[in-house]
């Protein structure tokens, strides 16, 4: 029997939701500020109209909803993906207003790519849209990458003990620190931190390659977030291949790379724990399928000669390949080149390395390293079991920042995200083909939408079909929230209407 | 870090490792990237 939230439920909800959205309507004051800075009078208008919807509809949800009810876990996770819905539809207003979108369905695409740090998108004439929505595109997928209700649990929620189990539905549990709003906040210290240098570096590489002042720092600073957010936002629609610069890229493999460690690393590596790079098991899964992937591809590529010379291959093969295992989604060939250079090999590695993304609790998407690492040792230990004496007790460690003993109940459970999301990945291949693609094009969109990476071969265009838009912004909310959400959500709407 | 948790470590201290870990981080990402030149490098050669 399924049991009908009652009033409390829907206030406690609609309080927390409102708060969220509220965040997302003073976020884009920074776009808002940024069109009057450049005189862009119909961008500031656009802000401002969009600005007042996220908080009429932000402060009338908390006016509404006045409770003093603290939230449960159902709460949370609804809370979580509703706020994300809700963010996207509002946030979508400026794209809408900006005239760079074919329909309101773009709009909601883009935003929700922004949001899940997805990079497609379906903006027209992306090269001339103005600075203020650039901005805003850029700013979307950088708080998406940290999550918005860890912005909301950073700076707009008071110390609730519901405040983790929203933290919980945006797809992360690790806690930093004791506190679940001061782990909110060592994120952010992490993250603004990694924002300073990294947009400095592009910066000053932009300068030294004859970019103007403003534009050298407006675009370090673009590309510093698509980088680390592993959004794979950039101010053109040649992302970081405009540049046609080996610096350029090398600064942005180590921000999109560093953009996917988990938070938990980072923050264990800046705590003066400096071995646990190397002993991670998230790392060190990470490290051997990227290695496994860029080895297929490196020499696949150079049988069928497809570049001339190591450094070349190296550019190319590397960039793509850690670009897409960290569900990046920067690239430095043309989107075509995937099916007429890089051909089915090239698109299976890729696909692959899209499919398994970087570490959990960070800004990647993907099954994550951690689970890749839980389920290989997991079989390690079954192997070890068989070929063991019965009497034999085996049992397998794996250390993330600090050795835990593997349980069935571990293995089980990253064994259960897996399989949703190989049974994602196989939904929105299905949908591809239905729609007349061929499959290994089908795998490699459907599964850059799903996995929040953003490499594109060319399908995701504003003449796609309506319904695998629509497919693809949900594959994209699943994947970034992790399904728990998604499904708490929906199962909320049900008991709205069928509970008891 | 004003929101942090006070402990014995100083400031001071906090600022040195955070900037050891960037730069642990940074090597880290750099020998990877050295690896696989190093692939790129020798699949030249194989298929020369």
């Amino acid at each position: 029997m399924i049991v009908r939230p009652r009033k409390e439920d829907h206030l406690v909800i609609g309080k927390y939701t409102g708060k969220v959205i509220t965040g997302v309507g003073f976020l884009m004051v920074v776009p808002l500020l940024t069109a009057i800075g450049f005189s862009e009078w119909d961008t500031a208008l656009d802000f401002f109209i969009s600005i007042m919807a996220c908080l009429a509809f932000g402060l009338a949800m908390q006016a509404f909803c006045r409770t003093s009810k603290d939230l449960n876990w159902s709460h949370g996770l609804v809370v979580a993906s509703g706020s994300w819905f809700f963010a996207t539809a509002l946030g979508a207003l400026p794209h809408h207003l900006s005239g760079h979108a074919g329909s309101y369905l773009d709009t909601l695409f883009d935003v929700m790519s922004g949001y899940t740090t997805t990079g497609l998108y379906l903006l027209q004439d992306l090269d001339h849209i103005s600075m203020g929505l650039n901005m805003w595109r850029h700013l979307l997928t950088y708080a998406g990458g940290q999550g918005i209700v860890v912005i909301a649990l950073a700076f707009l929620f008071k110390g609730t003990a519901g405040a983790y189990k929203v933290y919980v539905g945006e797809g992360k549990d690790e806690r930093l620190l004791p506190n679940v709003i001061q782990t909110a906040r060592a994120i952010w210290l992490v993250s603004l931190t990694w924002l300073v240098i990294g947009t400095v570096a592009l910066s000053v590489r932009g300068l030294m390659l004859g970019q103007e002042p403003v534009r050298a720092v407006f675009h370090g600073l673009w590309v510093f977030m698509g980088a680390w957010s592993t959004g794979g936002f950039a101010p053109q629609s040649f992302n970081t291949f405009w540049f046609h610069d080996l610096g350029y890229e090398s600064i942005s493999v180590v921000i999109f790379i560093a953009g996917s460690f988990n938070f938990a690393l980072h923050w264990a590596m800046w705590t003066g724990d400096r071995k646990e790079i190397r002993r991670n098991v998230e790392t060190i899964s990470f490290f051997v399928t990227l290695m496994l992937t860029t080895l297929i591809a490196t020499f696949f590529l150079a049988k069928a000669g497809v570049y001339s010379d190591a450094m070349s291959l190296f550019r190319k093969a590397f960039y793509q390949l850690a670009s897409g295992h960290t569900t990046t989604g920067f690239s430095t060939i043309y989107s075509r080149a995937f099916v007429t250079q890089w051909g089915p090999i090239g698109l299976l590695v890729t696909t692959i390395a899209m499919a398994i993304g970087a570490s959990a609790c960070s800004t990647a998407g993907g099954i994550k390293a951690i689970r890749m690492g839980i389920i290989s040792k997991g079989i390690l230990q079954d192997v070890r079991r068989m070929i063991s004496p019965e009497s034999a007790v085996i049992r397998e460690k794996y250390h993330h920042i600090r050795d835990t003993w593997l349980s069935d109940a571990t293995v089980r459970a990253a064994m259960t995200v897996t399989i949703a999301y190989l049974t994602m990945y196989a939904l929105i291949t299905v949908i591809g083909v239905l729609h007349g693609y061929p499959v290994e094009q089908a795998a490699f969109e459907g599964i850059s939408a799903a996995s929040n990476t953003g490499l594109s071969c060319g399908v995701t265009t504003p003449i796609m079909p309506a319904l695998m838009k629509v497919c693809f912004i949900i594959a994209m909310w699943l994947g970034r929230l992790e399904f728990m959400s998604v499904f708490a959500l929906l199962g909320y709407g049900l008991a709205v209407v069928r509970g008891k | 870090m004003a929101d942090m948790p006070r402990t014995a470590v100083s400031r001071r201290r906090q600022v040195i490792d955070s900037i050891w870990g960037i730069l642990h981080e940074t090597l880290w990402i750099a020998v990877v990237s050295l690896l696989a030149f190093g692939m790129a490098v020798i699949a030249v050669a194989v298929y020369r």
